[in-house]
């Protein structure tokens, strides 16, 4: 039956492989991304729900569900087009039915599907956007998740009948006791039968042997003994010699005795009392004179022998014996034996009857355990309290049955905590920002990508103020529900200490100081914390011990590692204020052009199936080459590379990245923002309400508005700040920078910027401030610090 | 079970009403089909509608789509629909998706001609 349900199935050139694994069976279809295709689906579904005992309404929502979810995959995932495929796994467990469908188009935001407002839906008379909803409603749990360009979506439903019945398949079979009580029954009697036929078949000739022997026994007495009664012819004598006989055969075996003369005249008769009669002698019978002759007369047999006096034959004697009476005793003997062995077979049917119940009463209640078993009752126990080899089979089934409750606890457990999973998963996935905030001046993408376990990394947009942006991006050590669980409470308390605090640093110690002690031990998050201001154009950001920001500047085509110092949050540091004070600030700005990505180690460490990692130097490659490209272009290409790289091998750590983009200059933006704020003042907006709305100080709206009244818009234009210095040096400047240091570790930044500036091979402008600084973070801004850098061959180009 | 079937019929005792007798399955296939019939329906001026459904096993967002989709128009125009028959599969959903509280439902026709239409 299985076989034809397959071969239907292959025949409509569907291809249909299930497996087996634990207590899960797994059915696969897939089909072309066409409405027509859908009706196979739902056949598909029908037969397992079918295999699985669902109740017809499971079924109905189950169809209907998946119906729905591949009409919306044909629609927008595939935009109608029907040459894209739809897998639809379908998990049978214990208690649920999993339905994995997979597709390869563009994927869409699960989580915007809110309840829809049906006033709106006739207001509107908008029809479609039902479908998703439905799934809502008529399965217990529901997921979706993008894996580069594979979207899943899981479905769950619960079923209420927990288990797929295991069809009892003996229901009509011959218990084994009645065999094995009616094989020994049909043995015995055959043997009993068998037995009975010999006995009496011998009892029956050593009884007419015996009764012949008798006749012939008799014959001769009286034949020996009468001679000379028959010639007295002394009848009296012989009457009373006969009847002794008669009287005597108490069997009534003998039907007569009589003694005939030579002259054929009766002269004894046990049945005549009138004697001397003339004697007729049946025909074929001669006169006996010699020894005994038998003849059958009728139904009896006549012994007859002659009579001798003196050598003289004087007579004979005829003995009858009852061939009919034989019979009947006969009879009536097999009719007793009969009886007795009808009384053996019966006590032998009841013996064999109790001594079968004794042995196969075990194998029944054997039976009965294996089948409360498959029918999912691992509470039961099977008593045997025999030491035989039943008894030794029940007590390995009770084991068994204790070790299989166990790992079925241990199972539930763990579908319960894979649920559980799944609902981390999806509430991270929730927490991740959906849209990307619009920036005046900035262009900014995000991806994230997720290991498949729940991941600890984690990113978050939100505003400081109504024109200042908070970048957050963070690595939690660990993985799985705890990751997940120290990433919520990082998130909140970033929201919470972000607002209106425009330092990085002070804002990241906060949060140190909040989660720290609810941290479990060894947990630690490195994290990244950036403040976009679109109105100063400056951009300030801390690290807690995370990767550093990558900086790309297009005007030297310079790729800058940006790297502040501070260590993880929620490390127990051995001194108060370490994590405040080590934890350090700083600015950069963007020109036009230029980009900054924040990333996580999820990107370097993407490793191929020959363990080699994707690296620093190919995402390097990555900026230096798409640096043209806007954020989203970019992120789309470092997928893409990755992917390349890892050749699909199974990513194991989540993959986050950032990438800010300048648009514009910096003095346009800053003119527009000035421009503006005027414009307000000048439509008759109140200074305070202007200032408020723009989040500047008044004084600085009358600085321009000074500035605006003398020079008109070329007043605006006008920086009023001096660029923000560029504190970091390039990796090749750094390398630079440390040659000299080792070459002439007296000299100081001045004449180290002198030197480099002079160099032959690289001249490069490097203001000595710059250098002061870098070399300070090195501490290598004392001589004495240098002279021993510069003996020091182990500590050589650390940058 | 091949696709769907819509017959368009009228009450000989309230022939300003139009009973939609649709059997078979009602999905994204077939849905097209349905709401073919059902605006020619409208276009002709009928706003008395009634759907029958006891012959429809099966009916999917598509389906729901088009009742709820038309409503707006059909009430303005002093109208109304009404849907007759749903067994107990379909049934579930409809309450299930919450359109028992924008359209009425019942047991089979003649109701709803008396219920619905005659009592407004």
């Amino acid at each position: 039956m299985i076989r034809q349900w397959i071969q239907s199935l292959l025949k409509d050139n569907f291809v249909i492989k299930w497996f087996f694994h634990s207590n899960q069976r797994t059915y696969q279809i897939e089909i072309n991304s066409d409405d027509r295709e859908i009706f196979e689906v739902k056949n598909f579904l029908d037969r397992i729900c079918d295999l699985a005992g669902c109740t017809s309404r499971e079924a109905s929502n189950i169809k209907l569900s998946v119906d729905e979810a591949c009409t919306n995959i044909i629609r927008h995932s595939y935009q109608n087009n029907t040459t894209g495929k739809i897998k639809i796994e379908v998990g049978v467990g214990l208690k649920a039915i999993t339905i994995k469908i997979i597709d390869h188009g563009t994927s869409f935001e699960l989580n915007r599907i809110k309840e829809p407002d049906l006033d709106k839906y006739v207001r509107d008379g908008k029809k479609g956007g039902l479908g998703l909803w439905i799934i809502r409603k008529m399965m217990n749990h529901i997921s979706y998740r993008a894996y580069g360009d594979r979207n899943e979506l899981t479905l769950v439903k619960i079923l209420s009948k927990s288990i797929p019945k295991i069809s009892s398949v003996q229901a009509h079979a011959v218990p084994i006791s009645v065999k094995f009580t009616s094989g020994a029954i049909l043995i015995t009697i055959i043997i009993v039968i068998s037995v009975f036929l010999m006995l009496s078949h011998r009892q029956k000739a050593f009884f007419i042997a015996q009764q012949n022997e008798r006749a012939r026994e008799i014959t001769l007495a009286i034949s020996t003994s009468s001679g000379e009664e028959v010639v007295k012819k002394s009848d009296l004598q012989l009457n009373q010699f006969i009847r002794n006989f008669i009287s005597g055969d108490t069997t009534h075996v003998l039907s007569y005795i009589f003694i005939v003369s030579a002259h054929q005249r009766y002269l004894a008769d046990s049945n005549l009392e009138d004697i001397f009669q003339k004697y007729h002698r049946p025909q074929g019978q001669n006169p006996v004179t010699l020894g005994l002759r038998i003849y059958h007369v009728g139904s009896v047999l006549e012994y007859v022998m002659p009579i001798f006096f003196q050598n003289k034959y004087v007579g004979e004697v005829h003995v009858g014996l009852s061939e009919k009476r034989i019979g009947q005793l006969l009879n009536q003997a097999e009719f007793r034996l009969k009886w007795i062995f009808a009384g053996i077979l019966l006590i032998a049917t009841f013996l064999i009857y109790f001594i079968s119940k004794k042995i196969t009463g075990p194998i029944e209640k054997i039976f009965a355990g294996v089948q409360a078993i498959a029918s999912g009752d691992y509470s039961v126990k099977i008593d045997l309290n025999t030491q035989d080899e039943f008894g030794q089979l029940a007590s390995i089934f009770n084991q068994m049955t204790n070790q299989i409750r166990d790992s079925q606890k241990g199972l539930m457990e763990q579908e319960r905590m894979q649920k559980e999973m799944q609902v981390a998963q999806e509430i991270q996935h929730t927490l991740l920002p959906a849209q990307f905030p619009e920036v005046k001046g900035y262009e900014i993408g995000a991806m994230y990508r997720a290991a498949k376990e729940v991941g600890g990394d984690y990113y978050d947009f939100f505003w400081v103020d109504p024109t200042t942006l908070g970048i957050v991006v963070a690595d939690v050590s660990g993985k799985g529900v705890p990751g997940s669980l120290v990433m919520t409470m990082i998130r909140t308390a970033m929201r919470l200490e972000a607002r209106n605090n425009k330092s990085a640093a002070e804002v990241l110690s906060r949060v140190n100081q909040h989660v720290t002690s609810d941290m479990k031990h060894g947990m630690f998050v490195t994290m990244c914390y950036i403040i976009l201001d679109s109105i100063n154009r400056v951009i300030n950001f801390s690290s807690a011990g995370h990767n550093p920001i990558i900086l790309y500047r297009r005007k030297t085509q310079g790729i800058y590692f940006l790297k502040p110092q501070g260590f993880p949050v929620g490390l127990d540091l051995p001194e108060d204020n370490v994590f405040e004070k080590t934890l350090s600030l700083q600015k950069v700005s963007l020109e036009q052009g230029d980009m900054l990505v924040i990333y996580t180690d999820g990107i370097t460490e993407a490793m191929n199936v020959n363990k080699q990692q994707f690296g620093e130097e190919r995402l390097i490659a990555t900026i230096k080459e798409n640096s043209h490209l806007n954020p989203k272009e970019f992120i789309d290409e470092l997928n893409r590379r990755i992917s390349e790289f890892t050749q699909g091998a199974e990513q194991h750590d989540d993959i986050t990245v950032v990438v800010i983009k300048e648009k514009m200059k910096a003095q346009t933006v800053v003119f527009q923002f000035k421009k503006k704020l005027i414009t307000m003042v000048q439509e008759g907006e109140s200074v305070t309400e202007a200032c408020r709305k723009m989040n500047v100080s008044p004084s600085a709206y009358y600085r321009y508005k000074k500035l605006f009244d003398q020079y008109g818009e070329a007043g605006l234009k006008q920086t009023d700040r001096h660029r923000r210095m560029m504190t970091e040096l390039t990796n090749d400047q750094k390398m630079a920078v440390l040659k000299l240091v080792k070459e002439f570790p007296q000299y100081g930044p001045t004449r180290i910027a002198g030197m480099l500036k002079t160099r032959s091979e690289l001249p490069m402008t490097l203001d000595p401030k710059q250098i002061y600084i870098y070399l300070k973070r090195r501490n290598l801004n004392s001589v004495k610090a240098r002279q021993e850098f510069a003996t020091n061959p182990v500590d050589s180009f650390r940058l | 079970m091949e696709g769907l079937t819509v017959n368009v019929t009228s009450p000989i005792e309230s022939p300003d009403v139009k009973v939609l007798v649709v059997k078979g399955f009602l999905d994204t296939t077939t849905a097209p089909n349905f709401e073919k019939t059902f605006q020619e329906a409208l276009n002709n001026n009928y706003y008395k509608l009634i759907i029958d459904l006891s012959g429809v096993n099966y009916i999917s967002s598509a389906g729901w789509g088009i009742f709820v989709g038309e409503l707006r128009r059909i009430r303005e125009s002093k109208g109304n629909l009404f849907l007759v028959g749903m067994n107990e599969e379909v049934f579930e959903v409809f309450e299930l998706l919450g359109f028992n509280a924008i359209i009425q439902s019942f047991s089979d026709v003649p109701t709803a001609i008396r219920e619905g239409f005659q009592k407004s």
